[in-house]
Order: structure tokens, then sequence, then C-alpha cells
């Protein structure tokens, strides 16, 4: 019913970024932008034009510094705010955007400095400074501002724990040296820290913009930044108006003239709408296509050749919580390896989704499609062979209660998983949640075992190993509650180390580790099931930026 | 809520009242919602019954050749009388065991507010003075509530299974009850004979017990019929929600929800249950409104 | 007479003080924290910490519920929790939506419940009269998000002539307020049809027409304007509890309006819009509970006396 990754405080499906299938490569530097582009680009890009989307839900935050879900980023990153840095399309490399050029680093890896565009100006004509970089990161250590980043820079950043303590009054670590240079000061070196910066917490905002508006608060919906586009109007539970920003330092950008955004909560009617020639593209960041058109359209030329599938930089999973019974065990979880067939769950996502072994998702560096190690870790469905386990583990009490979010295909795919492990003696009791609710059980350390997923913020191996097998984050984003001292020494290690084939050697042996004392049952990748209007052009989907709205133009139709 | 409809106006004597003695086709003719209502009521508690037997397959097991290579529902065939599911199970299956939820659901919440309206009814108009006024107010505030938004939170709050689900319709549906219930007592209590005992000293409970509670019989019968109705519509409703009994569970309502993403495609999901519900509701609205008409003799002159 | 208004007077506050705190308890036993909502999985405890601490959420509960009541009493239904937007502008967003869609409906109901009980107390014991019956009784015995269902399917989609959902003019109004109209008409249907029958079989009636006076005119002059009252009465109740929000229609129908807001608040545990969607539920009702008493009791003078 919902769209796939719905909304707001589901901050973990926040970076539901797509992937491009990158044949045989590790992801990273790859420049493949003819494989995944839509092949109807015909023509010169033509600027004017108004196109209309779906979004299922409203927008839960046009405020950058408080944006933290997929539904928000869609139009806050790249469209409305950008960045020092973004990445190039259709890669997962990154290059200057309002910065003039990559970062001048020191050599200890704790100093970064970035040289900001002159003349780059808001929307509303005011200069944009380093200064409006280090008010965005203020805003961002300001308790009232709400902001959920505060995690990736405090306490990266020199000062930043003590000004979020309310202890100083100046961030010491984010300097405006002059007004086009900026300088970020680390507390220890983090080889992935300029894709933290490319994320949009880090956009410039106009202090004195949000003042006259009256404050934070309403700047939550009275967005105004330095990206091709800004908003017009806004009426909460309707939708929304973008148009061309005048002032964005590309001139060529954007070509639309205006993107008239409606909210939705009825799939089918935006199906309809789009059979109708009236929305202008269908996909997982707007408006989920839904199960019964996505079967029909590909049954239909004129249709199928518009539907796109792109893996997402992302995961579902079975996580084990492996402090509590009968999961503190590794036989029993073990057994839930091998009892779990992962085909009925692609399939019942209606092939929207690949079959995965591994945590880390194709796109991103270090994935490797077959893990190593010393044992399989590349688990099998064989439910004589979980029986077994199961046995020899000696437990005898399996009433489990498995948490899932009441959405589609999930709840599906949840009520597969339990008759598969009823089937070799568990008893599986369901608890259907909705979004919120979801968060708080399984991070409440106590949940058994769930249906959950993870998307990255950014493309690196820490966003997925670190962040969600490092003990230090359990059970809050750990929800496996997962500790093995070994394993966070090797995260340690790797967060710090210079990016190069080494430190993702680490990571695949730190993924084989965890795997093998099976703290998750890796389902599937999920894929973005897109379509555009023919008269569309210029549609791609990128491995983590979401739609390029500022990139589309749209040929007379 | 709908007080106008559910409040059967009974003479406080109705329930005494001796009827005479006539032929079934009859009755059938004069009556035939009792009759019809009744045994639709009948074959559903049947089917409610007899469901293992009567399915082919386990309701909440996905069958290995329930799914198309896309993973669609298949439509209604020789195997599979009333298709499959998103799930890959018989719908026909799932049908006949979600008759045990929604009646057990219906009736067991009809119970509750049964018995705690009937309490409070009985109390507040037996005793009136403050103990009425607050019983009132109470029942007001329960009857100004947003019904279905309340018993959404506490089903969320107790956690959705069949038990709280009916418990939670249950604990917010008896004020309807309780209102009927104490204006029976105030007509009784004006009764000759109810005063004359009042006034040689019986006890308040020899009195609820011997003279009060034979008469809100009939009223209570209908009412809870007409109630059950009422409940298991808004089980369906919950389980529409994502609120109600947990799948792989079947309930009307859960296969309802299911079954939306498919309604175009696959809409046995929907009509199935959807039917199941309709002609269930009917019967015992059927029924409540016969047996208004055959024992209340001020509406069925 | 003053002493019976302003008995029901205070008697409307305490029903309302008594749903408010009821409404606040069972949000505050509801499951999630909301603080970890509005920051997101990923941010660090001491920023929940601080934001609980800013909502003053780390208060015992009697102390929370008197600073809400304190913040309403002036007026300020506080900010969602979801997306930070005042509580009153969301719901003033939607509060005209529901109010058409509510009038919409009572129309649509009264449409078709009037003559279906006039028909009905014509020709009552007839076979027109069971035939009509069983036809209100299956409105009445539908789901309604069922219905809905069926209405989009073979209307807005299978004939393509109403929009599938959403608000924006009379189009979009048409199929909801079907929904809720047949679903709903079985009260005003049974209401005109069974006092109806009572005043027909009233003396001077069975006099008129035994005299040869026209059954329509027996029906126009004096059935139906005493059977009109009790319908005119639970109409009130109606428009009331149709202005509260109608949660599993608007749902159904996209339709933006105080019952789909009340629902996704629930969903998000969107604690102050919860709040305030109940609460403004249940004014909607209490009011118009308490002038329908006042109406009744000028017309009838005996009621103020019990």
């Amino acid at each position: 019913m919902e769209g796939l990754w719905k909304k707001g405080l589901a901050a973990l499906s926040s970076t539901a970024v797509a992937v491009a299938l990158l044949a045989g490569c590790g992801g990273g530097s790859t420049n493949n932008a003819t494989s995944n582009s839509t092949g109807t680009n015909a023509g010169t890009p033509q600027k004017g034009g108004t196109i209309n989307i779906d979004i299922n839900d409203d927008v839960a935050h046009f405020d950058p510094a408080v944006a933290y879900d997929q539904g928000s980023w869609e139009f806050v990153w790249g469209n409305i705010y950008n960045q020092l840095l973004k990445y190039k399309p259709q890669t997962t490399d990154l290059e200057p955007d309002l910065a003039t050029s990559m970062p001048e680093i020191s050599s200890d890896g704790l100093t970064y400095t970035f040289h900001i565009k002159k003349g780059i100006k808001f929307s509303n004509g005011d200069p944009v400074t380093a200064q409006s970089f280090v008010d965005e990161f203020k805003r961002i250590l300001t308790p009232s501002v709400q902001s959920p980043a505060v995690g990736f820079i405090d306490p990266a950043i020199q000062g930043a724990d003590d000004f979020y303590k309310g202890k100083t009054k100046e961030l010491t670590g984010v300097v405006a040296k002059d007004d086009y240079t900026l300088v970020i000061k680390l507390t220890k070196p983090q080889t992935f820290f300029t894709k933290v910066l490319a994320m949009p917490f880090f956009s410039p905002v106009d202090e004195k913009y949000i003042q006259s508006i009256g404050g934070d608060k309403a700047f939550d919906h009275k967005p105004m930044g330095t990206g091709p586009f800004m908003m017009q109007s806004y009426t909460p539970g309707k939708g929304f108006v973008l148009v061309r920003n005048p002032n964005y330092y590309d001139s060529s950008k954007p070509y639309l003239d205006e993107i008239d955004v409606h909210v939705n909560s009825n799939q089918e009617s935006t199906a309809l709408s789009f059979e109708q020639g009236n929305t202008a593209l269908m996909d997982d960041y707007t408006q989920q296509i839904p199960a019964q058109y996505y079967l029909k359209w590909s049954a239909q030329s004129q249709y199928s050749s518009l539907l796109k599938k792109q893996p997402y930089m992302g995961i579902e999973y079975v996580g084990l919580n492996t402090q509590v019974a009968p999961f503190n065990n590794k036989l029993v979880r073990q057994a839930v390896e091998y009892a779990i067939n992962k085909d009925n769950a692609v399939k019942l996502a209606n092939g929207r989704g690949q079959v995965t072994n591994e945590i880390l998702p194709p796109g991103i560096q270090g994935y490797v499609q077959q893990l190593g190690g010393q044992d399989d870790v590349n688990y099998k469905y064989d439910p004589n062979k979980a029986k077994q386990l199961l046995k020899e583990s000696g437990v005898t009490n399996l009433n489990v209660t498995m948490i899932v979010r009441n959405r589609a295909p999930l709840t599906q795919i949840a009520q597969s998983i339990q008759a598969d492990l009823n089937a070799v003696g568990f008893h599986v009791t369901l608890k259907q949640v909705g979004e919120s609710d979801y968060l708080s059980q399984a991070e409440s350390g106590k949940a058994q075992f769930g249906l959950y997923g993870w998307f990255a913020d950014f493309p690196d191996p820490y966003d997925f190993l670190d962040v969600l097998f490092n003990s230090n984050q359990a059970p809050i984003n750990n929800w496996a509650n997962y500790k093995n001292p070994t394993v966070d020494k090797e995260l340690q290690q790797a967060a710090t180390m210079p990016d190069g084939p080494e430190r993702y050697k680490l990571y695949d042996k730190i993924q084989d580790q965890i795997l093998d004392d099976a703290a998750w049952v890796p389902l599937y990748n999920p894929v973005n099931t897109t379509i555009h209007q023919s008269w569309v052009n210029n549609y791609y989907t990128s491995p983590v930026m979401e739609d390029p709205l500022a990139d589309l133009w749209v040929s007379k139709h | 809520m709908n007080n106008a409809v559910l409040e059967p106006s009974l003479s406080p004597a109705a329930g005494t009242a001796v009827k005479r003695r006539m032929s079934f086709w009859r009755f059938a003719r004069r009556y035939p919602s009792v009759v019809v209502g009744g045994l639709i009521v009948l074959i559903m508690v049947l089917i409610a019954l007899f469901a293992p037997v009567l399915a082919h397959y386990d309701p909440t097991r996905p069958l290995s050749d329930g799914l198309s290579q896309m993973g669609a529902p298949l439509p209604p065939n020789h195997k599979y009388w009333l298709g499959t599911d998103t799930e890959g199970r018989d719908v026909f299956s799932r049908v006949l065991y979600g008759a045990r939820v929604s009646l057990e659901v219906g009736f067991f919440a009809g119970l509750i507010s049964l018995f705690i309206g009937a309490l409070l009814g009985i109390i507040s108009g037996y005793f009136g003075g403050w103990v009425d006024m607050v019983i009132m107010r109470l029942t007001d505030m329960v009857l100004a509530f947003p019904f279905l938004l309340f018993v959404v939170a506490l089903v969320a709050v107790m956690k959705p299974s069949v038990t709280n689900v009916f418990i939670a319709i249950g604990v917010f549906g008896w004020a309807q009850m309780a209102r009927i219930i104490r204006g029976q007592v105030l007509a009784v209590k004006e009764l000759e004979y109810v005063q004359a005992a009042r006034s040689l000293g019986a006890s308040a409970w020899n009195i609820i017990f011997k003279e009060v509670l034979p008469n809100v019989i009939t009223p209570v019968v209908i009412y809870l019929t007409l109630a059950i109705g009422q409940n298991i519509l808004l089980e369906a409703s919950l389980s529409f929600l994502g609120f109600g009994v947990q799948p792989p569970e079947p309930s009307w309502g859960n296969m309802i929800q299911e079954g939306m993403a498919y309604f175009q495609l696959a809409p046995w999901l929907i009509y199935a249950p959807g039917l199941m519900l309709l002609i269930t509701t009917i019967g015992f609205n059927l029924l409540g409104d016969g047996l208004r008409d055959w024992l209340d003799p001020k509406v069925g002159r | 007479m003053a002493s019976y208004i302003l008995r029901r007077f205070i008697g409307a506050l305490v029903v309302l003080f008594g749903i408010s705190v009821i409404t606040f308890i069972i949000a505050y036993a509801a499951p999630g924290d909301p603080a970890r909502l509005i920051v997101g999985a990923k941010a660090p405890q001491t920023v929940v910490d601080a934001v609980r601490h800013n909502l003053g959420l780390d208060q015992p509960l009697p102390i929370q519920y008197i600073h809400y009541i304190g913040r309403l009493l002036h007026g300020d239904l506080g900010f969602s929790y979801h997306n930070n937007l005042p509580v009153a502008e969301l719901i003033g967003q939607r509060i005209g939506n529901t109010v058409q869609l509510a009038l919409a409906s009572w129309i649509v109901e009264v449409i078709l419940g009037l003559p279906l009980g006039i028909f009905g107390a014509l020709y009552h014991r007839r076979t027109a009269d069971y035939i009509l019956s069983f036809l209100t009784l299956v409105g009445m015995s539908m789901p309604v998000f069922w219905f809905g269902m069926w209405l989009i399917q073979n209307v807005a989609y299978g004939l393509g002539i109403l929009p599938l959902g959403g608000v924006g003019g009379i189009s979009h109004l048409i199929l909801p307020a079907i929904t809720l109209g047949v679903t709903n008409m079985a009260f005003y249907q049974r209401l005109v049809k069974s006092s109806m029958v009572d005043v027909m079989s009233q003396d001077y009636i069975r006099t008129a027409r035994a005299n040869g006076v026209p059954a329509h005119r027996v029906v126009t002059r004096h059935a139906l304007k005493n059977g009109l009252i009790p319908a005119v009465t639970y109409a009130g109740m109606d428009i009331a509890q149709l202005c509260g929000g109608v949660v599993l229609t608007e749902t159904v129908f996209n339709y933006q309006g105080v019952g789909q807001l009340a629902w996704q608040s629930i969903e998000n545990l969107d604690f102050p819009v919860i709040m305030a969607t109940v609460l403004i539920a249940a004014v909607f009702v209490v009011v118009m509970n308490f002038i329908v008493d006042i109406v009744y009791s000028l017309i009838d003078p005996r009621i103020s006396l019990s």
C-alpha cells in the first residue's frame, strides 16, 4: 500500500539510493553512463516546461539539517540545496560542487581545507560565504534544531562535543578563514569524511533569512538554498511547487521551469495518472509502482520499454539478536541461515530484488559477490541441515517473535520466513508494526529477531559494517546486538586506515566473521523499479543521489 | 453512536409477553427476517466450527505452486476454488477459517459490552442520584469518542491479537448497552408491583434479580444480536488498518487489506472475504431486526 | 431553565475533560519513543535525551498533562512531531475538506434514506417494504472500506469517469459521499419509517383515510411532518460525527481530511496531532449534544425538570 521505503521517521531507510548494476566491478570509480541511461534521450536538451510528480506522503522536512529520509532527500539533496561536493552522475565518485576543487587534506589526515566558488548566491540573492557553511554546522550541533546528523560530526570534528553540550559558543573545528576558505579539523582521521560532507546535512544556509522568517521551525517548511530549484508554494498534505532558481550558479540548469509535486497516498491512482500521460515518472523515491501495475506494465510493450530496474545500495535482512535466547546460541542462528528460502522472498517482491548472501550491497566498494573465509558462509537453503543444527544446539524452547513493518511486500515475506522456520521446528509469532513502532522495538535491544532493512547514507563499507556491527552501536543501530572484540578492533582500524585494497580486504575479513557468527541472514538487495514518460529525457538513476530533477528536460508531446 | 437504530424501544413488559403458538410456516411468513437471519447465522457458525473439515489446505501455509512465476496470485481454478492470495495460500480455506475469527470477536466483544453495560446500567438506573450522574457522564464520554480511533489506539497499546481486539471493542462498546438497560430499569422501577415490593422492604438486589433482570433480557438479546454484527464489521475495519488479527491468521479484514494491492489483477482477493463479511453482517442484522419485530409488540403491531 | 443549561454545560465540560485525560494516558502508554522518532535511528542517545528534555517528555505524566492543557487553553495545540508544522495549521488545512465531505455524505444519506423510509411506511409489511428494507440492510452491513474499494474499482477505474481519490472539487466528493451515504442511509430510513408507521396508526389518520382523504395528502399533511422529527434530531448528531472525520473513507479515497490526519498521526505516533484530532472530534459531538439537549428542553419544558 505504501511506498516501499516509506518516509520520515524511518531514518534507517534514509538514503535509499539506487545502484547501477555494475557488471563485474566493485563499484567505486566506474563510469558506466551508457549502461543505465534511459536510451530515450533524443536531441539536445531544451529549457522550459512543467512536470507533475506524485509523492506517497508529505515531505517530512525541507530543512537540510533535519531532513534524513528518502522522501525529503529527494527534494532537499541537489535540488533545493547543494553542497561542497557531489557525486558525478551515475557513479560513486565525488566531484566539487560549491567548492572549487576537492579539499586539501593535511598529511595527518586531520585538516580539510575547502575553497568555495566565488559569486554563489542563495535563491533570494544573498551571497554565500564560508560562514554560510559554518552556520549550518552550528545549527546541526544546536540541540533545539533536533538534527539527526549530530552523530556524523560529534565527536569526529574538533570542538563539536563542547559546542553541542553548550560549553562554548565557538565551534573550534569548523572555521571560516576568509569569505571563501573553509577549514574543518577532525579529532582523528576518517577515510570517508568527504562522503559525509557530501550528504545534504552540510548545505550552506542563510542565517539572516532563517531569522527573518521566524527561526528553525519555520525554516523547515520555507526552504531557501543554493540549489537549481526553489520552492514557490507549499500546502501541507497536498503538495508543493518548485520553480527554477534564477540565481543558480550554473546558468544552463535546470532545464525545467517548474515541478508540481502532489501528495497522493493512493499508488494506484498515480499509476492511472501515469497511464493517462499526466504523471511524469514513478519510482521508489516518489511513488512506488504498485505490484499489479508492475506486472501489467511488464507485459505491455509500450510500457515495458520504459520500465527500468536498479538495485539499491541497501539490503533487507533478518537480524538475529545475539544476546537474547534462543538466538544467543550460534547453532540456532546458523540453523536460521539454512532454513530460509531467499528465492521465495524475491518472488513475493515480484522479482524486484536480488538474492544476496553478504552484508554489503552491490555498488559499494568492498562488495565481493562470493564470500571467502575458512568456513563457507554463503549459506544455501537446506532445511535438513537446519533441523540437524537445531538438534545439535540442544535448545528446546523455539517460540520466537519476529518484528516486521506493516507494509507490502515485507509482511508477505515475513510470512514466508515464518512458514520456513516453522517447518524446521521453530514456532514463530509475527508482530506487524507501524514504521515508528518498528524503530523503537528494534532498537530496544530486546526484540528477538526481525525483518529489517538498511540503506547506505554514503557509499562506504563503514556505513554498513561499523554502524551496524560495532558493539558501541548496540542496540541503537546494531539491532543484532552483535558484540565481538576482535571485530570491534578491526572496524576501528578500517575506519582510519588510508583508502585502498588493504582496507577493503580487512572489511572482507570482518564480513566473513560476522556471517560465520550468523548475526544476520542477508536476504536480498531491493531493486528500484522506475518508469518515466517517453517525453521525459535524460532520466537516469544514480547509485547515491536520488532523482536527477535538474537534469531532466521534456520534449514536445 | 447509531443509538437511534440500535436502541430497541421496548415496553417493560415485553419480555414477559406470552406468545401465541403458531406453526413454523406461519411464523416464517410473519417474521421472515428471524428465519432468514437465523439461518445465515447458523450456517456461519457451522462453517466456523467445521472449518478444519471443510478446508482443503492449511490456511496459513504458502503452497509451493500457489504463485505464478512473477509472484502473482492464481485465479480461481479446479484445485484452488477461490484462487490463491498474495502469499500463495488457498483463499477458500482462508475464507472458511476467517469465519472463526469474525464470530469469535463479534460474540466475545458483545459479551464484554453486555457485562459492563448491564452492570453499570442497572446500578445507574436503580440507584439514581449521583451514582447515576457519574455513570451517565462516563457514558457520554465514551459515546463522544471517535470510536474507531480509540479502539485502534487501545489495540496499539495492548499489542494486536484476537483476544485484545475483542477486549478493546468490548470495553468501548458498552455505553449503548448501559443506556438501554438503564432505561428499562427506570421503567420497571415505576411498575406498581415493583413499587409495592420496595415499600414492603424487599432488598435492592432482590428486586434487581427478581423483577428487573427478567424484564431486560429481551432488549439485551436483541441488542446483542445487532452488536455482534457491528463488532464483526469493526474487527474487519481494524484488521484493514493493520491493527486487527495478525497474519498469517486469516481474518476477513486482513484478507481484504492484503488483497487491495491486487484489486484489479486479482479481484477475488477482496470479493471472497468481502462477500462473506457482508452476508454474515446481514445475517446478524436481519436476526436482530426480526427479533425486535417479533418480541416487541409496540413496533410489531 | 438557566440552572438546567448550566448543569448541562458543566456536564459537557466534564466529558471533554475526561476525554482529554483518557486520550493523554493512552497516547502516553503507546509504544515508541517520540524523541527517538523525531531525530531518527542514527542519532546518538545524547541527542535523544536532549530532545526528550526539550519537549518535556522526561517529566511525570500529570505534569505533562497540566502543561498540555495550559497551552491548549491559550489556543496553542503545539507542533507536529512528524514534520514540525503547527498542529492548528495542519488541522486548519483539512477541516474544510472534512466538513465538505460531511455535508455531501449527509445529503446523500438523507436523499436515499428519507424516500426509502416513506415508501417503507406506506407499504408497511408488503413486498415492496421487505425489498427496500433489505436493500438498506445491505448498505448498513457493508464494510465501508470494502464498498469504497468497490466503487473505486468499478466506477472510478472501470468507467474512468471520476477521480480515484484526493480532494479538489465536487467530482472528488461524489464517490466518498456515496460510500458514506449508502452505508449510513439505513438510520434515516428506519427512523422515518418507524415514526411514520407510528403516526399512521393513530386514530386521526385512520379517520382521515376512512373519510376518503387521498393517501398522499395524509402522508404529506400529517404523517411526514410528525415522522420527520426524530430524523431531524438524529441529523444533528450525525453531522457532528461526520465532521469529526471519517477515518476509513478518507483513508480509502486518499481524501485529505481530519480523519486521514488522525490515522496518519497514530501511525507516526505524532502525539500532539493525535490529541488534537481526537479532541476536535469529541468537541463536535459534545457541543452538538449540548445544543440538542437545550433545544429539546425549550420545546418540551418537562425535560429540564427530570
